[in-house]
């Protein structure tokens, strides 16, 4: 009996060690192969995350390019929110969203587009949706002066403005996951 | 007193198997996970790249676009300078405008975003109406290396 027990005392130890080297070692082994699955799966979803990105890219740009040579007077009733100002009728415009085709929303709700535009505005329950020179917004280099009065003031300068600071964002669902692409930029009357 | 020994362990061969088998797979986890962050870092670069070679642009034509409206407040049309430049979003401009001998204005304004800088060169005829201050003659984009600045 007393040798049965030595016995016992004597493998207990090396029972244990074998169970957590088993266990770390599959850990190990996991661990791999979550590592291998990552970077096999990151290598093949690479180019089309690239080309993804390209096609933001080039969407971007032509939006600018189409607010560029927009009558700069009509810029902001055409590419805004409001299908009301519109200079050919209401919801005539293009208004501040856009598709890009080969991009998929980042939200399956069909009033969701992938691609915005945007301006410095402020939505008034009185007066409808401004374009305002205090508008608190570093990156468009707001507040600031808009219609070239040497003032920042609290009116809606969407009749008088002579600078017009615009956002253009791309947002999508892409192979490497939520991905975003917007550039600020100003449009001047030239 | 011999038989309350253990006997020879057989684990001995297998020791180091077990050691070095794990020790082969965290050598090659790390490796996947270095080749992955670098691969990444590479991805986020080329996309970094691409959106700041845009903004750079974007930039440009923003420093034109505020010079046509400090014009026409009655400044030189100086904005910045690349020391000290102004910025718009993820990049940042400034403003030369020079008046040439023939009364016309030559407005360069130099945008950039991260290492990538582009430069928009406008020669206008000063409109002289408050609405409409630059009457544009030519206009030409440069892209610029970073040492060019």
């Amino acid at each position: 009996m007393q040798r049965t027990l030595i016995h016992r005392r004597s493998r207990s130890p090396r029972a244990g060690a074998t169970l957590i080297e088993a266990v770390a070692g599959m850990g190990v082994v996991l661990l791999s192969m979550v590592g291998f699955a990552r970077v096999v799966l990151f290598a093949d979803l690479h180019p089309e995350a690239d080309h993804e990105y390209l096609l933001a890219r080039e969407a971007v740009q032509r939006t600018i390019d189409d607010l560029s040579w927009t009558s700069f007077r009509e810029v902001y009733a055409r590419y805004n929110e409001d299908p009301f100002d519109d200079p050919d009728g209401a919801g005539t415009a293009s208004g501040d969203r856009f598709s890009v085709p080969g991009l998929a929303p980042r939200s399956p709700d069909p009033e969701t587009a992938v691609g915005r535009i945007s301006f410095p505005t402020i939505f008034d329950f009185d007066c409808g949706l401004a374009l305002r020179e205090d508008v608190l917004d570093p990156a468009l280099g707001m507040p600031r002066d808009l219609n070239g009065d040497g003032q920042v003031d609290r009116r809606d300068h969407s009749r008088d403005y002579a600078l017009l600071p615009v956002r253009v964002r791309v947002e999508w669902r892409g192979a490497a996951g939520p991905s975003v692409l917007e550039v600020e930029t100003l449009i001047g009357d030239l | 007193m011999d038989d309350e020994r253990p006997a020879p362990s057989p684990r001995f061969p297998l020791l180091g198997l077990s050691t070095l088998l794990p020790l082969a797979l965290v050598a090659v986890a790390s490796a996947a996970a270095f080749s992955l962050h670098t691969s990444r870092a590479r991805f986020d670069r080329g996309r970094e790249e691409v959106r700041d070679e845009l903004q750079a642009s974007c930039a440009s034509e923003a420093g034109l676009g505020a010079a046509a409206l400090d014009l026409r407040m009655g400044g030189d049309g100086n904005l910045g300078e690349a020391e000290e430049p102004i910025r718009i979003g993820e990049g940042f401009y400034w403003v030369q405008t020079t008046r040439l001998e023939s009364g016309l204005l030559s407005v360069r304004s130099t945008g950039g975003a991260g290492s990538f800088r582009r430069r928009t060169e406008l020669v206008a005829r000063p409109a002289g109406t408050p609405t409409a201050p630059l009457e544009t003659i030519s206009r030409r984009i440069v892209p610029l290396a970073p040492a060019d600045e």
